[in-house]
């Protein structure tokens, strides 16, 4: 069984996993985790060529074109508004698209996002027509400023770039779901296991984006797979409406009829 | 025979002697880049395919290559 489809800017995407194309072994390996993945929309980004890079370049180029994919370009590495704008404008060029994965870093040990800059950067951004995807922290208060500039789809993360650490303060993206309900979410880095997604969809959230997790399982096809799974089962799980906890055990098995009851009841 | 003075540029980061007054197209040309998928920057600023065989090279221009990569 499938979750329900789902509406990013003008998109309908049946997948709710946003996979990255980095970190592989090597490009068979990434064109088969991608495969297996089944993820519609993926992450890239852009760089200067260098003799090398201009032949892997353009052999990751027509890879990524036969993978037949939504792309959404990033502006990975920028560490200022100025820096992050200038490099969407270029990705929009390159990649003929006005999807951005927004990242604007304020610190180069946790990557942690500047959101001041963030703001600053998706404000110019969205007034130039880009479809804004935000990678931001999990702050609320943040997390509104950019829903009030515009922001159709916000990518909190879970924890810091790379980290695998899954989900460190579900309290603040549940506060951020709740709080944001017309906005679409995805937890953005930080996720490592399948049962972090898992944790992520149950909580709300629309999708999840990952690529370490992947890229450096021990066989990332089969993880792919099994963030594919995981993320729709977590979906189905916050649409079917998962019960409430109690304090107390309540008795699953009828007691009505018991056999025996005389013999050993009180 | 006119011999072309030669100016001095950046590209994609190293420098290099050119010839005076060449184009964007002819620099491309000479760089075997006149296929592929790339976008071309000059002084930070990009520069569309239509204009490169009006885009003359200055002095200490820079000229960056730009490619698609992987990423997260």
């Amino acid at each position: 069984m499938q979750a329900s489809s789902w509406q990013v800017y003008d998109q309908t995407l049946q997948s709710r996993l946003f996979i990255g194309t980095a970190l592989y072994a090597s490009p068979q390996i990434m064109m088969d985790a991608i495969t297996a993945s089944q993820a519609q929309v993926i992450t890239l980004s852009l760089r200067r060529q260098t003799p090398t890079a201009s032949k892997n370049g353009e052999k990751f180029w027509q890879l990524v074109q036969s993978l037949g994919c939504r792309l959404l370009p990033n502006t990975a590495g920028c560490f200022s508004a100025k820096e992050a704008v200038k490099t969407a404008r270029l990705a929009r060029e390159l990649f003929q698209t006005d999807w951005i994965k927004l990242e604007v870093l304020g610190d180069s040990y946790n990557l942690q996002p500047d959101p001041f800059a963030l703001l600053e950067a998706t404000k110019v951004l969205i007034s130039e027509g880009f479809k804004v995807f935000p990678y931001s922290t999990d702050d609320l208060v943040l997390c509104q400023k950019l829903a009030d500039l515009g922001c159709e789809v916000i990518m909190p993360w879970g924890a810091p770039i790379g980290t695998g650490k899954g989900l460190l303060n579900p309290y603040a993206l549940q506060m951020v779901r709740e709080r944001l309900p017309e906005i679409t979410l995805l937890v953005d880095a930080g996720i490592g296991k399948p049962s972090d997604a898992v944790q992520a969809m149950e909580l709300g959230y629309d999708g999840v984006l990952l690529n370490t997790a992947v890229a450096e399982a021990l066989e990332p096809a089969q993880m792919a797979v099994a963030f594919s799974q995981a993320i729709n089962a977590g979906r189905l799980a916050y649409e079917a409406g998962v019960m409430p906890p109690r304090a107390h055990a309540k008795a699953s098995t009828p007691t009505i009829e018991q056999p025996l009851w005389q013999q050993y009841g009180e | 025979m006119t011999v072309k003075n030669k100016i001095n540029m950046q590209f994609n980061g190293e420098r290099i002697d050119v010839e005076n007054d060449i184009t964007m197209a002819e620099l491309l040309a000479q760089k075997t880049l006149s296929e592929g998928h790339f976008i071309v920057v000059l002084n930070d600023e990009l520069v569309v395919q239509t204009d490169y065989d009006d885009t003359v090279i200055k002095t200490n221009d820079a000229v960056d290559i730009l490619s698609p990569i992987t990423g997260g």
